[in-house]
C-alpha cells in the first residue's frame, strides 16, 4: 500500500521534471496516508503547483522546500484575508538593487547591520545614484531619438554626461547635462559628484528650478564646462516617475515589503475589498503630547466621535511627551501610556475594530537620533498593548498596506531642516509645494547630508520612495498641507498639540486626504 | 534606416551562443515600438491629407507601411525564437532553470515557461496506458543502447532511492550500475557522469 502511494507519487513529482529527496518523499508519503485514494491525486496536484510557486535552485526537492509548499496548500484559503492589512517595519523593508546589466531590480542578499562597514556608506549615495540615473535616463527626454520622426514636431533630446565626461576634455564644452550629487568637498565651494568623479560648480549665474536643493541632493545640472569648472545655467530635479510606469518596466516586485511575494496592486481580490469598503478611513495625527491634560481631552472627544464608526486605523505619530528630556521621562511616558491605554479601554467598539499604530518621534526613549528609529521599548508601552491588543509600535518610518494601497509613515521636522541646508532658498513662499516635489525627485524621504540627519548606512534603502507610494505622510511640526504630486499624495497632518488640534483622515476609496479638526 | 533597431534585437539573438539566452532587451524592444508608433501617426497624418485631396503623398505612406510591418515581423521574430529557445530548455534542464537563466527571463516569459510546464506535465500524465502513472517523454531523447548504464558520481549527493526501492548512497567518486531511467535526471543535473 505504502509503497504504490510512494510509486505515485514519486512519478507524479517526475512528470512535472522534479525530483524528491528521499526525506522528502518519506515526509509526503506520512502526509497523504491518511487521506482517502479518490482526494490524494488533487492534494498531490495542489502541492505540486505550490513546490513550484517557492523558489527553487535546482530540481530535487528538500525536505524543507516540501514542507513549506505544504503548509502554504493548507493555508491556502486564510492567506488573503491577513494582507488587507499590514504594518512593515522599517528593518524588514527588503533591499532591492538595480542591475544595469540586465536592467532589474534583483533582491539584495548582503548581510546589513546597524554598525556598517566604510563601503556602505559609499554604497549608500551609489545605490541612490543607480535608483536615480536608470529611472533619468528611461526618461523621453533623454532616450535616443527616434528614427525618421519628423524633426519639426521632435521634442528637444539630450543626451546625459557623466563627470568623467568633462573631466577628460581639455577645451570648452557648451550645452551639457549632467546628473550628480551636490556636495561640498571644500568648505564654501560646491562639487557635483557621480560615480566617475567630482567637478566644481559655479552657481552665481544658475537659474533655479521647483524645489529646495540640499547638499547631497541629486541634480540635473545644466550648463559649459570650461577651466575644470563646470558653469551651471539651470539646476533641476531628475524628473519624477508614476508608481505606474515604474511597475510596467519592472513588473509585480513587491518593492514595498509584506508578507505577500507579489505586489499588492497586482490582487484583484484586495481590490474589490478596498472598493466595497467605502467607509474605511485611516486617521493621522502628530505630535500626541500624551502628559499634556488638554491634549488627552481632545483625544477624548476625537475617540467619542470615531466610536461608532470606527476606522480602520488610527496613526499616532510622536513624539509622545512635551518635553524631550530629563530623568523622570521615562516613568511620565509609561504613565501616559497607561492613560491612554484607559482611555482607549472606554471605547469597546474601538478596542475591537481599530487598529491603533504608534510612530516615535526624534525626542522619543530610542538610541540616538538615527534613521530608521527602532520603536518604543516594550517596558514603556507594555499595558497599553495588553489594554489595546491591536497597538502597533513600529518604527521610524514605517508603511502601512491597505488592500492595494501603499502608505508610507514618516514622523520627522523635515521642511525645517531643508530649508535650513538649501543651497538656495526658494524665493516664493509654497514651501510645501517645493518640499514635494524634492522628496518625489530624490526618490528618497530624507535627502540631507548625513551630518544633518544620521542615516544606518546599510539600512538607508528603508527611506527609498520608489516606485512611489499611493500616500506619505510627513508628520512635522510645519503647518499641515497635502498635496498630490504624480499620483502620489504628501500629506501633514500637523502638530496636533500646539495647533489646535489639527489632524488628517484618509479615505482609501475615494483617495482623498481631509483636514480635520477638533475645536473647542 | 528604418528597421534598424528591430535588425539589431535579431542580431543579437542570433549572436548568443546555442543554448544560451541573453537578457531580454526590454529597452530596444521600447525603441522600436516608439519608432513604430511613429511611424504610424505620420501614416495616418498623410493618409487623412490624402483623402483631403493632397497629391502625392501615397509613396511614403507605402514605404513606412513596410516599414511597420518589417519592424512587426522583427518583433515576433524576437519573441518567438526565444520562446524556442526556452523550450528546448525545458526539455534539457528540466522544469526548474538555473537561476542565471531565470533572471535573463522577461516576466511574461516566466509565466509562459510554468504554463508550458503545466502543460506538458499534464499531457505526460495522461499517456502512458491504463496503470497509470504517465510516461516521461523527457527521458531516452536519444534511444539507449544498453538498459543498465555505469556511472560515477561527480559529487557527494547523499542517499538515493531507485524505484524497486533500493537505497544506494551516492559518495563522490564511488561508481554505480544503475538502470538507465533512473539517473539519467541526476547526469543531466550533472551529479553523475556516464561512464563508457
Amino acid at each position: 500500500m505504502a509503497g504504490r502511494l510512494k510509486s505515485s507519487i514519486v512519478s507524479a513529482f517526475k512528470m512535472h521534471g522534479l525530483s524528491l529527496r528521499i526525506e522528502a518523499s518519506k515526509f509526503l508519503v506520512e502526509a497523504l496516508t491518511p487521506v482517502n485514494e479518490v482526494e490524494r491525486e488533487e492534494w498531490l496536484d495542489r502541492i505540486i503547483e505550490a513546490v513550484q510557486k517557492q523558489p527553487l535552485e535546482s530540481s530535487m526537492i528538500d525536505r524543507l522546500t516540501l514542507e513549506a509548499a505544504v503548509n502554504d496548500c493548507v493555508q491556502g484559503g486564510e492567506e488573503d484575508s491577513d494582507q488587507v492589512f499590514s504594518v512593515i517595519d522599517a528593518f524588514d523593508i527588503p533591499k532591492f538593487d538595480y542591475n544595469s546589466e540586465r536592467k532589474k531590480f534583483m533582491p539584495s542578499t548582503a548581510p546589513r547591520s546597524l554598525h556598517g562597514q566604510a563601503t556602505d556608506k559609499a554604497q549608500l549615495f551609489r545605490d541612490r545614484y543607480t535608483v536615480l540615473f536608470q529611472r533619468t535616463s528611461r526618461h523621453e527626454l533623454f532616450t535616443p531619438p527616434v528614427m525618421g520622426a519628423n524633426p519639426v514636431h521632435q521634442t528637444k533630446k539630450f543626451q546625459l554626461r557623466p563627470v568623467e565626461y568633462l573631466l577628460g576634455s581639455v577645451a570648452k564644452l557648451g550645452e551639457i547635462i549632467v546628473l550628480g550629487m551636490v556636495t561640498q568637498l571644500k568648505p564654501g565651494s560646491y562639487y557635483l559628484e557621480d560615480p566617475t568623479g567630482a567637478v566644481k560648480m559655479d552657481l552665481s549665474q544658475t537659474n533655479f528650478h521647483n524645489g529646495l536643493f540640499t547638499e547631497n541632493c541629486f541634480v540635473l545640472a545644466e550648463g559649459w564646462y570650461e577651466d575644470q569648472v563646470f558653469h551651471v545655467t539651470a539646476f533641476g530635479f531628475p524628473p519624477p516617475e508614476p508608481a505606474k510606469t515604474t511597475r510596467a518596466y519592472f513588473g509585480n516586485i513587491n518593492f514595498f515589503g509584506g508578507p505577500s511575494a507579489t505586489c499588492a496592486k497586482a490582487s484583484t481580490k484586495l481590490r474589490v475589498i478596498e472598493r466595497e469598503n467605502e467607509d474605511a478611513m485611516i486617521v493621522f495625527l502628530s505630535d500626541v503630547w500624551l502628559d499634556d491634560s488638554k491634549v488627552m481631552e481632545k483625544l477624548r472627544v476625537l475617540f467619542t466621535g470615531y466610536s461608532e464608526i470606527c476606522p480602520t486605523a488610527f496613526v499616532l505619530c510622536g513624539n509622545f511627551t512635551s518635553s524631550p528630556f530629563g530623568s523622570s521621562h521615562i516613568k511620565t511616558l509609561r504613565e501616559s501610556f497607561r492613560g491612554l491605554g484607559n482611555l482607549i479601554a472606554q471605547f469597546p467598539s474601538l478596542v475591537e475594530s481599530s487598529r491603533f499604530i504608534f510612530v516615535p518621534g526624534s525626542q522619543d526613549p530610542g538610541p540616538g537620533n538615527v534613521l530608521p528609529r527602532p520603536n518604543i521599548p516594550d517596558c514603556v508601552t507594555e499595558e497599553l498593548r495588553r489594554k489595546v491588543p491591536t497597538a502597533t509600535f513600529t518604527t521610524n518610518p514605517c508603511r502601512i498596506q491597505y488592500c492595494t494601497q501603499e502608505i508610507v509613515v514618516f514622523r520627522e521636522d523635515m521642511v525645517t531642516k531643508m530649508c535650513r541646508n538649501c543651497v538656495k532658498f526658494p524665493s516664493d513662499r509654497d514651501i510645501s509645494t517645493h518640499f514635494v516635489k524634492t522628496l518625489a525627485s530624490q526618490g528618497h524621504l530624507c535627502p540631507l547630508p548625513l551630518h544633518v540627519e544620521p542615516v544606518y548606512w546599510s539600512h538607508d534603502h528603508a527611506l527609498r520612495v520608489y516606485p512611489l507610494p499611493d500616500v506619505v505622510v510627513v508628520a512635522d511640526k510645519f503647518d499641515a498641507y497635502s498635496n498630490t504630486h504624480v499620483d502620489c499624495t504628501f500629506a501633514n497632518p500637523g502638530s496636533f498639540a500646539c495647533n489646535d488640534a489639527v489632524f488628517k483622515v484618509y479615505y482609501p476609496a475615494t483617495r482623498q486626504m481631509e483636514d480635520s479638526q477638533i475645536q473647542d | 534606416m528604418y528597421g534598424e533597431k528591430a535588425v539589431e534585437l535579431i542580431r543579437q539573438l542570433h549572436r548568443s551562443p546555442d543554448g544560451s539566452l541573453p537578457p531580454f532587451n526590454e529597452d530596444g524592444i521600447r525603441q522600436v515600438l516608439e519608432e513604430m508608433r511613429v511611424l504610424f501617426e505620420q501614416n495616418q497624418a498623410d493618409v487623412n491629407k490624402t483623402v483631403d485631396g493632397a497629391p502625392g503623398l501615397f509613396p511614403g505612406v507605402q514605404l513606412r507601411h513596410a516599414a511597420l510591418e518589417r519592424n512587426k515581423r522583427c518583433l515576433l521574430a524576437y519573441m518567438f525564437n526565444r520562446m524556442e529557445r526556452l523550450r528546448a530548455m525545458r526539455w534539457e534542464f528540466g522544469s526548474v532553470l538555473p537561476p542565471d537563466i531565470k533572471y535573463n527571463l522577461s516576466e511574461q516569459e516566466i509565466q509562459w515557461f510554468s504554463r508550458y510546464n503545466k502543460s506538458l506535465a499534464a499531457y505526460m500524465r495522461s499517456i502512458g496506458g491504463p496503470s497509470g502513472g504517465g510516461l516521461d517523454l523527457t527521458q531516452d531523447l536519444k534511444p539507449p543502447k544498453s538498459l543498465y548504464i555505469e556511472v560515477r558520481c561527480l559529487m557527494d549527493h547523499g542517499e538515493f532511492e531507485t524505484e524497486d526501492g533500493t537505497i544506494l548512497l551516492l559518495k563522490k567518486d564511488s561508481q554505480h550500475f544503475l538502470q538507465r531511467s533512473q539517473c539519467e535526471h541526476l547526469i543531466r543535473q550533472g551529479v553523475l557522469e556516464h561512464i563508457l
